[in-house]
């Protein structure tokens, strides 16, 4: 008998972060850069944080990062992931911060500020693709 | 136009259903309860509010509370938002109701079964995930404690936190706990040992950094201080009461901001607080933190300026936060070993200090510090004796 497992949660894309998304799931990822003051920001928004512009570009991230803090789960109430399990918040070349795990790397390994390279990776048994990360190979 | 809402306002009445695993009853019945023994605290009748506040994740609607008591004119009913960040809110929001005279007795409260009906951290129903979640959830960062784990990362990274200064936070409220007849885990002693070989839930946090997850209500009467003469109890002056945010808000994870190690809510409010009040930290007889999870108790202690940042693990030591240290803490237990009724029953504990009638009384206790939740839009209060 096939062994049931709850599915991961996946976004639910609004107006507004779907270019994100998408451009998740052609495996790059994009992030908005403000025409008028230069500023790159993550989550998706409407409007330049910082000066409000609505002029921006979505450009493609260069893919380097370091991770910013980290925490495991060894207990979780809802079981959609196998415990322990990482998560980690990873800050961007270009500055944004995202959440994200770490491909490839033991949850007893993390440390603040190591440094880290995109990938995307396929949800288990979904038609999704996330962004992760990757130690940098030295 | 009044400048201040300093003393313009008190809180008369407390009342509390008992705190457990599972009531047995609705919510609404213990919302009911909860400001029904509140009023009889006071000396009103409940068909004598005329204003009700409630929390926007409350499930109990005012015109059903309304509807229960037969109260006919509520002129004043507003709620407050984002989870336990509406606590000292709710009060603020009375406050300011009664010293604009659009109120004479607004009731505050509170009620959940959290522990028996809905958990926080069960993610289950609100899938796929929208709003902000969307970009947090599907990588794994579901429950509340993974939120405040990777801001103690950073605190331990920046700072040389220790995970025994969390432990610290926990023994101290515990050992209130156990001297408050009320509180969850009276009957629980706990030593710095058991907190640090207790099971791992997210880490760094072990399982004694989690508060306690209760069946509850918690209700509070404002009212002001020429009516308050007239009533049962002596009043509890609100000295000042704050709302705030930080940059960047999410719910639990405004990651994006400079500093995650640094409560920012908390930090931007504080100064307003101080400035209404017109007294410092020096001045605090007992802090009553919102502590859903310990180090948010220890970030607390640095942005409302009772140490430098980054000094508040070394602050907690040697039980500088128990009942006979140098900042007595959470005298009821807290949420962490009390109950977690979103913190409304530590300003409960608050008043009691005032009126000294804690089981866990601070002697001569003149101010009290009581905070709304951390890591979400949050508020804060200072009572004081008359």
């Amino acid at each position: 008998m096939a062994e049931f497992k709850i599915p991961k949660p996946l976004p639910l894309p609004s107006e507004d972060s779907k270019p994100y998304w998408d451009s998740c799931q052609r495996q790059e990822l994009l992030i908005q850069r403000c025409d008028d003051c230069g500023y790159y920001w993550l989550p998706p928004s409407i409007l330049c944080p910082r000066c409000m512009s609505t002029n921006f570009q979505r450009v493609k991230a260069s893919g380097k990062a370091k991770i910013f803090t980290w925490e495991v789960t060894h207990q979780a109430l809802y079981p959609a992931f196998d415990t322990p399990f990482h998560v980690a918040i990873v800050e961007l070349e270009e500055g944004p911060r995202m959440h994200t795990n770490i491909v490839g790397c033991k949850n007893e390994d993390l440390y603040v500020d190591m440094p880290v390279e995109l990938f995307f990776e396929k949800v288990e048994d979904q038609d999704w693709y996330l962004p992760k990360f990757k130690p940098v190979e030295s | 136009m009044a400048d201040s809402l300093k003393d313009k306002a008190c809180i008369v009445g407390i009342g509390e259903t008992e705190y457990s695993k599972n009531s047995g009853r609705s919510e609404m019945r213990l919302a009911l309860e909860a400001i029904k023994a509140a009023c009889e605290d006071a000396g009103i009748s409940p068909k004598e509010l005329d204003g009700i506040v409630r929390f926007s994740v409350d499930s109990n609607q005012v015109d059903e509370i309304a509807r229960n008591f037969g109260i006919e004119n509520l002129r004043f009913f507003p709620e407050v938002f984002f989870g336990g960040g509406a606590g000292c809110g709710i009060v603020q929001m009375a406050a300011m109701a009664v010293a604009l005279g659009k109120a004479k007795y607004v009731a505050c409260f509170r009620a959940l079964n959290e522990r028996s009906g809905f958990r926080y951290g069960q993610m289950a129903s609100a899938m796929p995930m929208a709003g902000h979640f969307q970009y947090s959830i599907p990588f794994g960062l579901m429950a509340p404690g993974s939120m405040v784990a990777v801001m103690a990362i950073r605190h331990i990274h920046l700072y040389g936190t220790k995970t025994t200064d969390l432990g610290e936070v926990a023994v101290a409220f515990r050992r209130h706990a156990n001297m408050n007849p009320k509180a969850m885990m009276h009957d629980r002693p706990l030593t710095l040992e058991d907190h640090a070989n207790a099971r791992m839930i997210a880490y760094p946090l072990r399982l004694f950094d989690y508060c306690q997850e209760t069946d509850g209500a918690a209700a509070l009467i404002v009212t002001s201080p020429e009516r308050a003469k007239d009533l049962k109890q002596k009043p509890v002056y609100i000295m000042a009461a704050e709302q705030g945010t930080g940059s960047w808000i999410e719910m639990m994870t405004s990651y994006q901001r400079e500093n995650i190690a640094d409560l920012e809510e908390y930090t931007r409010l504080a100064p307003h607080l101080w400035k209404e009040a017109g007294i410092g930290p020096e001045d605090i007889d007992c802090a009553q933190f919102y502590d859903a999870f310990t180090p948010l108790v220890i970030m607390q202690l640095e942005s409302f300026g009772f140490c430098k940042f980054g000094e508040g693990g070394p602050f907690v030591r040697d039980g500088a936060l128990q009942i006979d240290g140098r900042l007595p803490c959470n005298t009821s237990g807290g949420c962490l070993s009390e109950a977690y009724i979103h913190g409304v029953n530590q300003i409960v504990e608050g008043v009691r200090q005032i009126r000294g009638t804690s089981p866990v009384q601070v002697p001569d206790c003149k101010h009290v510090l009581v905070t709304a939740g951390s890591g979400i839009p949050t508020g804060a209060l200072i009572l004081r004796s008359p």
